[in-house]
């Protein structure tokens, strides 16, 4: 039987950093050091001024194509993952088919979500090729959180960095699942606690200008808003239950995950998240130090360095699990290749 | 609640609020210069190791002392 499965994986991010010394030097009230051992990044990825996520996603796919995986010409469908696209329209995928050389029978659509992003490009990857409606799917993920963010914004500027990542899933003849089950979840009502509130049609302008909060971070309307406290309590609620929930539908208990990678938040959530699953710490992966949290792709960038540093072998079974803006939150099993 | 419980939470929570234990009597005050975003992820992560529970973030934020903290947690561990 045909099945899909991730055979590469390549990713980007921007040459412009920004380091704990920068912050504390901007930001005043925190050190580098309290900002590292807080977060678990030392320093962000940050896309220049005229570098758009479309640019981001295009140096990751070339870097996968690079690898000799597979040619421009070979991808039958295009997703591309995004909160921060290029125009309002068209979709950035097919501005993405033109600069990367896809045919153009090729489909190519963008779909609009965060954290739990990448795990949702993969149930649709899956059911693009195991439907027979394309062999050979191009998943992108990239999105430039950086330009949403108030300077003065300590609560999102310590955490969010830019970054893309290029996953290829094609179909492969194999006994079992390379992908999958998953579980998905929404919550609409935590909206409000991960947004850009202006900007969007619903409210296109931001009237009020820059205004601080009580913790004294400066933002107006357009810029990022998250209320830490309200993220962290929705995610020890649903990402536990999300894991138990797919080791169900899987049939397996936690001991046989080989690996777990849960989206990069920050390594204060992940360590909490970790202890209360009771997950050993050498199958867990905690890595967002040298770029921040990418969003849609801090899994693919995880899971690409987690091979590559020989922590995860193929054949083995890594739980993948996204989790937040919307709310929203997936989770599935990924069958290394 | 327990004694042994609480000790651990006081434990946790004078790390979250970066103070030594020894300072965090009942009377502690939460004031905008310690009660911030940070100290507040580590109390609701102490809440939920220690109790096991969930605390509307609401309700945390607006307390002002460690006493206010310990009747909220006593309350809800009372709720179920």
């Amino acid at each position: 039987m045909i099945k899909a499965t991730v055979t590469a994986i390549a990713s980007y991010l921007p040459a412009g950093r920004l380091s704990n010394a920068q912050l504390a030097d901007e930001l005043g009230d925190w050190s580098a050091e309290r900002i590292l051992e807080k977060t678990g990044i030392a320093t962000r990825a940050i896309a220049g001024a005229d570098e758009c996520a479309s640019d981001l996603a295009v140096a990751a796919a070339q870097r996968l194509f690079a690898g000799g995986h597979c040619a421009p010409e070979d991808i039958d469908f295009l997703l591309f993952c995004t909160q921060s696209p290029d125009y309002f329209l068209p979709a950035t995928a097919c501005l993405l088919q033109a600069r990367l050389g896809l045919r153009t029978d090729c489909g190519a659509i963008d779909f609009n979500q965060g954290c739990s992003g990448f795990v949702y490009g993969l149930a649709l990857a899956k059911s693009l090729v195991e439907s027979g409606t394309a062999a050979r799917v191009l998943l992108i993920t990239a999105d430039t959180y950086s330009k949403f963010i108030n300077p003065r914004d300590r609560s999102t500027r310590t955490i969010f960095g830019d970054g893309a990542a290029a996953t290829l899933v094609v179909g492969v003849e194999a006994e079992s699942d390379r992908l999958g089950p998953f579980v998905f979840g929404t919550d609409g009502s935590g909206a409000p606690n991960l947004i850009v509130p202006a900007g969007g049609l619903r409210r296109p302008h931001a009237e009020g200008g820059e205004t601080p909060d009580d913790a004294g971070n400066w933002r107006s309307p357009a810029n990022l808003y998250m209320n830490g406290p309200e993220i962290f309590s929705f995610s020890l609620k649903a990402v536990p239950l999300a894991v138990n929930s797919l080791l169900r539908r899987w049939n397996r208990p936690l001991e046989a995950v080989d690996f777990f990678i849960f989206h990069q938040a920050n390594r204060f959530m992940l360590e909490r998240l970790r202890n209360k699953l009771k997950i050993p710490e050498e199958r867990f992966w905690i890595g967002m130090e040298h770029c921040g949290n990418t969003v849609s792709s801090t899994i693919p960038i995880a899971l690409q360095d987690a091979v590559g540093q020989g922590r995860v072998q193929p054949g083995t079974s890594v739980m993948v699990v996204g989790f937040g803006v919307g709310y929203s939150w997936a989770a599935a099993m990924v069958q290394v290749v | 609640m327990q004694e042994t419980e609480k000790a651990a939470f006081l434990e946790k929570l004078a790390g979250a609020l970066d103070v030594e234990l020894d300072a965090l009597h009942d009377g502690f005050q939460l004031t905008s210069e310690n009660w911030d975003s940070v100290a507040q992820l580590g109390a609701i992560a102490a809440i939920d190791e220690v109790y096991g529970i969930d605390v509307p973030t609401n309700e945390l934020i607006e307390c002002t002392s460690v006493r206010a903290l310990l009747q909220l947690v006593q309350r809800l561990v009372a709720e179920g």
